[in-house]
């Protein structure tokens, strides 16, 4: 099975050529991989590569998954071949970026209308967590298209509050 | 002895006290607004009380739903913890007048100490030399004028109700006092309902050094040593340590003097906190008095081998302190790390939400403080501190190794935290040198995050680790990989089938 992987905002082609109960072969961007593997727990993975004691451990985030290798931590997305071709082609057409809630927690104050031109990293909306505001900016130069929220509204991490087109 | 003790508090301190309580024996009561049904200090508290909705002024703050809990839970005591009311003094009269005991100073020593104005003159009063500038409030801007010409700028300016680390100011030059003098009056107005202000010198390049005190109701009065507490982010905390890195034993005994004379100008008992500024020359200047125990005392624990809220308690009982100052020894270091639901790489911006994985440290020299469970769902509505990790080896050296190691066992997963970022401080040259002061952790991210990029091989390891886990969730629950059976059960099984 062939996938895209986004790491960090960067792409690569990762491909699952074989898996069963102790071992993976993988090729990624063209290096080639086999691993001993075992889920220690759900989402825990330990491998053994080269010899190497490794504990990866995957927590889906949304649609996306927050990966962590020894202290280190990444945000890695998954799509598979087939979706990253259809996501590749709405993407050129529509031009519409998501800007979902990071945390959960409350709007405090919608400082923009459907409809408003805005720039690049200007301010949307600001939500309140823990006694702090968090103004989130917008994710590219365009149109507000849809607010998916209203002020005082209570939001969960991952849901929608603005399309930007 | 107290039979049964109300922890008017939540969290992992709530969780530390509740541990004092069952050692000495004494019942413990757990408080909890909704927002904190679940949470662990309740899941541990011998008995629990509901006290209000989620907002903390609702139930945490609200002294009489508070004392109310400790009427019908027949507590004799209520240990307060820090925070919330803490440092209340109209807290610790209504304790008074419900013949419940407050587990700290007198409400007087509570007020004086809590005017950082009327603190100041106490301890000018007993030759305890504080920073430069005024006593008393400022009256004018054109007296603020002359103030801060005479000790120079640049200067400081600080509500006289504030308090962690709020309502203060830096002012640079005499263009920008007034505009300052203007903000910090209508913040402290808002904030503490008191727009009395006063000017300090601000100390270049400054240490903040605390020093633990005790004193009983029979009039005796110890010192424990020194914290350091210079590593600290918009004035708040972040890391600290026992002993100082700057202070050496002769040091030590002038601070700790010094510490002593303001729990006399205090007339204080109970467990205190005398912050000290140090300048580069070692100087060092009275700053407040916290009337509570503080956040970070488990590392003057871990080297003293003292219990600090055992004390407290036995203290507020009426017990005579059976410690000598002589027999307060110092061993070793201990290194403390604040854990909190934030995120470093978004301005520590706090990461409220549920812990699908936890794994704590543990081993040699390491103590975890911690007040949440795996499973939990940490709220929104209170401070993001998770646990307090604390690491004590034989030298400095060795307790951040062990810092260092136990961060690396640190598992929190679905919140953010900043145990990634204390991996990175820790390895900070001037920071293992001991040679730092209150600017630093400004600097240390503002430099950006020094995480190194994800190697080569850990980036391919990390995409086929998502990529495993994505394909079994996508192929749906037949295909996830079976929980092979325990052998224990198999052969329990079998021999069930072998008999007749």
């Amino acid at each position: 099975m062939k996938y895209t992987a986004t790491i960090d905002g960067e792409s690569i082609e990762v491909e699952l050529i074989r898996i069963d109960a102790t071992s993976v072969e993988a090729v990624v961007s063209g290096e080639k991989y086999f691993l001993e593997i075992e889920a220690v727990e759900p989402g825990v993975y330990w491998m053994q590569w080269n010899h190497c004691s490794i504990e990866v451990s995957v927590t889906p985030h949304g649609e996306a998954y927050v990966v962590s290798v020894g202290s280190q931590r990444a945000k890695v997305e998954i799509v598979d071949a087939r979706t990253a071709l259809r996501k590749a082609a709405q993407h050129a057409h529509s031009g519409t970026v998501e800007l979902r809630a990071p945390m959960p927690g409350k709007v405090v104050k919608v400082l923009v209308s459907e409809g408003a031109a805005v720039e690049m990293n200007q301010g949307l909306l600001v939500i309140e967590a823990m006694k702090m505001q968090n103004e989130l900016k917008a994710p590219k130069k365009g149109i507000v298209r849809k607010l998916g929220v209203m002020e005082a509204a209570a939001v969960n991490a991952g849901d929608l509050l603005a399309i930007v087109e | 002895m107290f039979k049964k003790i109300l922890i008017a508090n939540r969290g992992e301190i709530a969780v530390r006290v509740i541990r004092a309580c069952r050692e000495m024996g004494i019942g413990s009561v757990a408080v909890y607004s909704e927002a904190d049904r679940s949470a662990l200090h309740v899941r541990m508290a011998d008995e629990a009380y509901a006290i209000g909705p989620a907002p903390s002024r609702e139930s945490y703050l609200a002294i009489e739903r508070i004392i109310d809990a400790a009427k019908r839970s027949r507590a004799d005591a209520i240990h307060l913890g820090y925070g919330f009311l803490a440092e209340n003094a109209s807290f610790a009269k209504g304790c008074e007048g419900a013949a419940i005991t407050f587990i700290g100073p007198s409400p007087a020593s509570i007020a004086l100490m809590g005017s950082k104005i009327e603190a100041r003159r106490a301890a000018a009063r007993h030759a305890v030399e504080c920073v430069p500038g005024t006593v008393d409030p400022i009256t004018s801007d054109h007296q603020a004028r002359t103030i801060a010409a005479q000790v120079g700028y640049p200067i400081m300016l600080k509500a006289s109700g504030g308090g962690g680390g709020k309502g203060l100011r830096f002012v640079a030059s005499e263009q920008v006092l007034e505009s300052a003098l203007r903000n910090t009056r209508s913040e402290a107005l808002a904030a503490f309902g008191d727009d009395a202000i006063y000017i300090e010198k601000f100390v270049e390049k400054p240490r903040h050094v605390e020093i633990q005190v005790l004193a009983d109701r029979h009039g005796n009065s110890i010192y424990l040593g020194e914290r350091e507490c210079t590593i600290q982010r918009r004035h708040q905390k972040v890391i600290e340590e026992c002993p100082s890195p700057v202070v050496d034993a002769e040091l030590r005994a002038q601070m700790g003097q010094a510490a002593l004379k303001v729990v006399q100008a205090a007339d204080y008992y109970n467990a205190g906190t005398v912050e000290f500024l140090v300048d580069e020359h070692r100087h060092f200047y009275f700053l407040e008095m916290n009337t509570r125990l503080q956040v970070e005392h488990p590392v003057t624990e871990m080297v003293t081998g003292q219990d600090l809220v055992k004390l407290q308690i036995a203290i507020a009982a009426g017990e005579a302190l059976g410690l000598r100052q002589e027999g307060i020894v110092m061993r070793g270091a201990a290194i403390e790390c604040r854990i909190y639901a934030e995120d470093p790489d978004n301005n520590f911006f706090p990461s409220p939400g549920k812990i699908v994985r936890l794994r704590t440290p543990s081993g040699p020299g390491v103590r975890d403080d911690s007040g949440v469970y795996e499973g939990w769902t940490v709220p929104i509505e209170y401070d993001p501190l998770l646990s307090k990790l604390v690491a004590w080896g034989s030298t400095r050296e060795e307790s951040i190794a062990r810092m260092q190691r136990a961060l690396r066992e640190y598992r929190i997963e679905g919140i953010k935290s900043n145990v990634g970022f204390f991996v990175e401080l820790l390895r900070d040259p001037d920071f293992r040198r001991g040679d730092f002061d209150t600017g630093f952790i400004d600097r240390f991210a503002g430099a950006g995050s020094r995480r190194p990029p994800l190697q080569r091989d850990e980036r391919d390891l990390a995409a086929i680790a998502a990529a495993v886990f994505h394909s079994r969730r996508s192929a749906g629950p037949t295909e996830v990989p079976k929980q092979t059976e325990s052998p224990w059960k198999l052969d329990a099984r079998r021999r069930g089938l072998r008999s007749p």
